[in-house]
C-alpha cells in the first residue's frame, strides 16, 4: 500500500486552528468563514492574513462591506498586527466596491459577463501581487448581487480554480443568521468550498462566548469538536468547549 | 413679479414688435432647422437680443464654447454679456470619458498599483444627471432672464423621451412664473414625432428656418409657424443674413 499524499499545509498562524487541521489549510483550498455578527470572522481572517505576511507569502484583503481604511484602524488595536507589512507590501487591502466603480458595475444585479470580469479582476489581482493568501470579506456581498444558483455555482467553481491555480489559499467569509440552517446565504456556496469554518455564539453563565468548530476541510483529517474561541490583544486564542452551564447557542 | 421688457426677440423689427406684444409675458419658443438652415446663428441672434436687459444663459450641446463666442464676435455681439454653459462637454467629462474608464478596466484590468494609491481617497462622484443639472440651474433663478438651449438634439440622445418633455415644462414653468423668454432649437427630424409633437403644444410660439436651393446658392425662408392664441401673425419671411446677423425681406409672391 502506498503511503497517502500529504498536501502542503498554509499554516493560518493561529495556533489552535492549525492544530485541528494538522499544521493549517491544505494551501490552495478556498474555505468559508461562516458566521453572524460579532462572532469573530473578520478577526479570524485578519490574523490569517497578518501571520502570512510575516511568513513572507503576501497577502490580499478585499473588502466589501467596510472600508479597508477602518479596517486597519481596527486592526491596530491588536498587538500581531504590524503596520510595516502594509508598508512593505506585503499585506494589501483593497476595497471592491472602487473595483466595482472602475470597472463600472454598479447595477445592483450583475450580469453574465459582469460575473467574468469580477473573478478576472479578482484572479488578475492576486496574480500580479503574487498573493498566496486571499480574503474577501465578504462573499455573501459579492453573491447578493449574482441572483441565480447556478452562476453562484459557475462563480464559486471558477473562482475557486483561479485562486487554487495561483497557489492561493483563501478565506471567503460568510454571514449568517444567529440560527443557520446552512453556512451561505444561497446554500449553494458551502458545498463548493473546499472547507467551511463555523463561528458562532453562545451563552454560558451569563457570558457570550466565540465558538468555532472546522465542520469540513477537505485534503485533511480534522477534528469537529467544538472550541471557545478568544479574541486577546496577541491574537485569537482556542480552548476546548466545555459545555457544561450552557444557556443557548447555534 | 417684474418683467423683463427689452421687446426684443430676434433685434429684427418685423418679426419682434408683433409677437412681442402678442406673447404672454413669460413664453418658450421652438426653434426648428436643419442642418446647414441657420438655425443655430438665428438662436445666438436671440440670446444677443437679450443680453443687457437680464441675465442670458446659452446652453450649448454640440459647438465649443470658442466657437460660440467666435460667432458672437463675428457678427459683432457681445459675447461678455451672455454666460455660456457648455453641456456636451459637461457630459463628456463625466458621462463619456467614464465610459472609456470603464473599457480600458475591462479590457487591460486593474493594477494593484492604482488601488493601493487610490486609498483611502473617495473617488469624486461620477454620475451625472443633464436634467438635475439644468434644473438645478433653473431653479437658482429668481429674476427675469433669457435662456437658450442649443439644441435639444442632444437630449433625445441621452434622456428618456419623456424627460426631454420634463425639461421643456419645467422651463416654460420657470419662464412662466418669473418672467423669462426662452428658446429651444431643434436641428434634427429624427426624434420621436410623438414627444416633438409635444414640445411643439408646449411652445408659445415655433419658428422654422429652411434652406432651399435656388440657382447656385440657397434661399432663406423664416417661417413663423406658431404663436399661441394668434394664428393670424404666423407667417413666411425671406430671411437672410447681414453682418450683424440675420434680417428678414417680404417673400415675392409667387408666380401666377
Amino acid at each position: 500500500m502506498s503511503p497517502a499524499t500529504v498536501l502542503e499545509r498554509c499554516a493560518t498562524g493561529i495556533d489552535g486552528l492549525d492544530n485541528i487541521l494538522g499544521g493549517g489549510i491544505p494551501r490552495g483550498n478556498m474555505v468559508l468563514v461562516a458566521g453572524s455578527v460579532g462572532t469573530g470572522k473578520t478577526t479570524l481572517c485578519l490574523e490569517f492574513l497578518v501571520r502570512g505576511a510575516e511568513r513572507g507569502e503576501r497577502s490580499l484583503f478585499l473588502s466589501v462591506t467596510e472600508a479597508s481604511s477602518k479596517l486597519i484602524q481596527n486592526l491596530s488595536t491588536f498587538e500581531f498586527f504590524r503596520t510595516d507589512l502594509i508598508e512593505q507590501g506585503e499585506l494589501v487591502f483593497v476595497d471592491l466596491p472602487s473595483v466595482y466603480d472602475r470597472l463600472g458595475l454598479g447595477k445592483e444585479e450583475l450580469a453574465p459577463e459582469e460575473i467574468d470580469i469580477v473573478i478576472r479582476t479578482i484572479s488578475d489581482l492576486v496574480r500580479s501581487l503574487g498573493a498566496k493568501r486571499l480574503v474577501l470579506d465578504s462573499l455573501t456581498s459579492v453573491c447578493y448581487r449574482i441572483r441565480k444558483d447556478e452562476q453562484i455555482r459557475d462563480f464559486m467553481l471558477r473562482l475557486g480554480q483561479e485562486l487554487n491555480e495561483a497557489g492561493c489559499t483563501s478565506l471567503l467569509v460568510s454571514e449568517i443568521g444567529p440560527t443557520p440552517g446552512r453556512y451561505s446565504l444561497h446554500g449553494v456556496e458551502e458545498a463548493i468550498v473546499d472547507g467551511v469554518i463555523l463561528l458562532w455564539n453562545t451563552r454560558r453563565l451569563g457570558d457570550i462566548l466565540r465558538v468555532v468548530q472546522i465542520v469540513k476541510m477537505r485534503g485533511t483529517a480534522h477534528s469537529r469538536a467544538q472550541y471557545v474561541l478568544e479574541l486577546t490583544p496577541i491574537g485569537i486564542l482556542m480552548a476546548p468547549h466545555l459545555k457544561g452551564g450552557l444557556e443557548g447557542g447555534a | 413679479m417684474t418683467l423683463a421688457d427689452p421687446q426684443r426677440i430676434f433685434g429684427i423689427p418685423e418679426i419682434d414688435q408683433p409677437l412681442w406684444t402678442a406673447l404672454p409675458p413669460g413664453w418658450l419658443a421652438l426653434l426648428t432647422g436643419h442642418s446647414g438652415s441657420g438655425a443655430p446663428l438665428l438662436a445666438k441672434q436671440f440670446a444677443n437680443a437679450g443680453a443687457g436687459d437680464v441675465p442670458v444663459l446659452f446652453y450649448t450641446t454640440y459647438e465649443r464654447t470658442e466657437e460660440v463666442t467666435k460667432a458672437f464676435s463675428d457678427f459683432g455681439w457681445d459675447p461678455g454679456a451672455i454666460k455660456v454653459v457648455n453641456l456636451a462637454d459637461e457630459y463628456y467629462e463625466r458621462v463619456l470619458v467614464r465610459g472609456l474608464e470603464v473599457a480600458r478596466a475591462r479590457e487591460l484590468g486593474i493594477s494593484i498599483a492604482e488601488l493601493v494609491r487610490e486609498q483611502p481617497r473617495v473617488r469624486a462622484s461620477s454620475s451625472f444627471s443633464l436634467t438635475n443639472r439644468m434644473l438645478s440651474d433653473l431653479a437658482g433663478i429668481d429674476s427675469p432672464f433669457r435662456l437658450v438651449v442649443d439644441s435639444v438634439d442632444f437630449f433625445f440622445e441621452v434622456l428618456e423621451p419623456h424627460d426631454v418633455t420634463t425639461v421643456a415644462r419645467q422651463i416654460r414653468h420657470r419662464c412662466q412664473t418669473i418672467g423669462g423668454q426662452a428658446l429651444v432649437a431643434a436641428h434634427s427630424i429624427a426624434h420621436d414625432r410623438a414627444v416633438f409633437g409635444l414640445l411643439q403644444d408646449l411652445a408659445d410660439v415655433v419658428f422654422e428656418l429652411r434652406a432651399e436651393p435656388r440657382g447656385d446658392h440657397f434661399e432663406h425662408t423664416l417661417l413663423v409657424e406658431k404663436v399661441a392664441n394668434r394664428p393670424n401673425l404666423t407667417r413666411i419671411w425671406k430671411a437672410v443674413v447681414g453682418e450683424d446677423g440675420w434680417h428678414v425681406e417680404s417673400r415675392e409672391p409667387a408666380p401666377g
